[in-house]
């Protein structure tokens, strides 16, 4: 082996800087975001109508039905 | 078949949590004091360098918090993340590249102080919005620099505008963002209980029930806690 020869344990290459992909998902990462949706119950008066309305609206609970022969 | 937009941000964001979780460790003295990184379910080493870039602070935040110098293997891989991550992100939104420049500007400094590398240019300036539920976001993206022994013009800004940090932990946790109080509730601990108009604890005690138990919030949990202690 000549002296010039490299094992592959002696090459130590220089950490790369971050590409322009890498930056942006360390960015967002960093400035997350507050989330946008959340599932919180909100007291919502104007809904009492809507519940009502659709009380209404849905059909009545079947019933069994008569027996024909009385 | 992920893109190569989207890929590297999961890989960074697992990366992430899994740092966090060993900074935790470090934090309670779960696996001693140094950071126990040599581990075989460590991530790859460009991703423990994004997720050290990411925790920034937090990351010698155990240390600090202990009054004692970081482990030398911590310490050399925040100053390569630094190194590989800090450069400007042409592509981030001003405000985010704010807080990327206040992050690097403190975790450059932790590293100066431990002879790894210079201090870097002081940012423009604090985020400064005088709508308190618009100023506490970048406030909340700030709570790394929630920490003792730390000062610069955005802890003065959290010291002027403890009431709307208490504004913003409040709304964020009405509205289930529970990282986003926690962040907040960071700063308020770093204030101290005679300046903080929130009573913290049953804040804490709360998104301790409902938060979403990921390590990084675990972290951030554990740093309020040891914020609110004798410091």
């Amino acid at each position: 082996m000549s002296a010039h020869t490299l094992l592959p344990r002696e090459v130590a290459l220089p950490t790369r800087q971050a590409s322009p992909p890498e930056l942006g998902a360390v960015t967002r990462l960093i400035a997350e975001e507050e989330s946008a949706v959340t599932d919180a119950p909100a007291y919502c008066p104007e809904a009492s109508g809507e519940l009502l309305l659709l009380a209404l609206l849905s059909p009545r609970t079947p019933k069994r039905p008569k027996d024909p022969r009385r | 078949m992920p893109s190569t937009e989207t890929s590297p941000r999961r890989e960074y964001a697992a990366a992430t949590e899994w740092l966090a979780g060993r900074a935790l460790d470090a934090l309670i003295g779960a696996g001693g004091p140094a950071l126990l990184l040599d581990t075989p379910d460590a991530p790859a080493h460009r991703a423990l360098l994004a997720a050290a870039h990411v925790l920034g602070p937090d990351l010698l935040a155990p240390a600090l918090l202990a009054g004692r110098p970081p482990d030398p293997a911590t310490t050399k891989l925040a100053a390569e993340a630094h190194q590989v991550f800090a450069a400007a992100d042409p592509a981030a939104p001003p405000a985010a590249a704010l807080v990327r420049a206040w992050r690097g500007w403190t975790t450059a400094g932790l590293l100066a102080r431990a002879g790894h590398a210079g201090p870097a240019e002081l940012p423009s300036g604090p985020p400064d919005d005088p709508a308190w539920a618009r100023w506490s976001q970048p406030m909340a993206q700030l709570s790394p620099l929630a920490l003792p022994g730390l000062d610069s013009p955005v802890h003065l800004l959290a010291r002027q505008r403890a009431l709307d940090l208490a504004r913003g932990a409040t709304r964020a946790a009405l509205r289930r963002d529970h990282r986003t109080a926690l962040r907040l509730a960071r700063w308020l601990a770093w204030l101290g209980p005679a300046d903080c108009p929130l009573d913290l604890p049953p804040l804490l005690s709360h998104l301790t029930l409902t938060g979403d138990g990921t390590p990084r919030s675990a972290l951030d949990l554990a740093l309020c806690r040891a914020l609110g202690g004798p410091r």
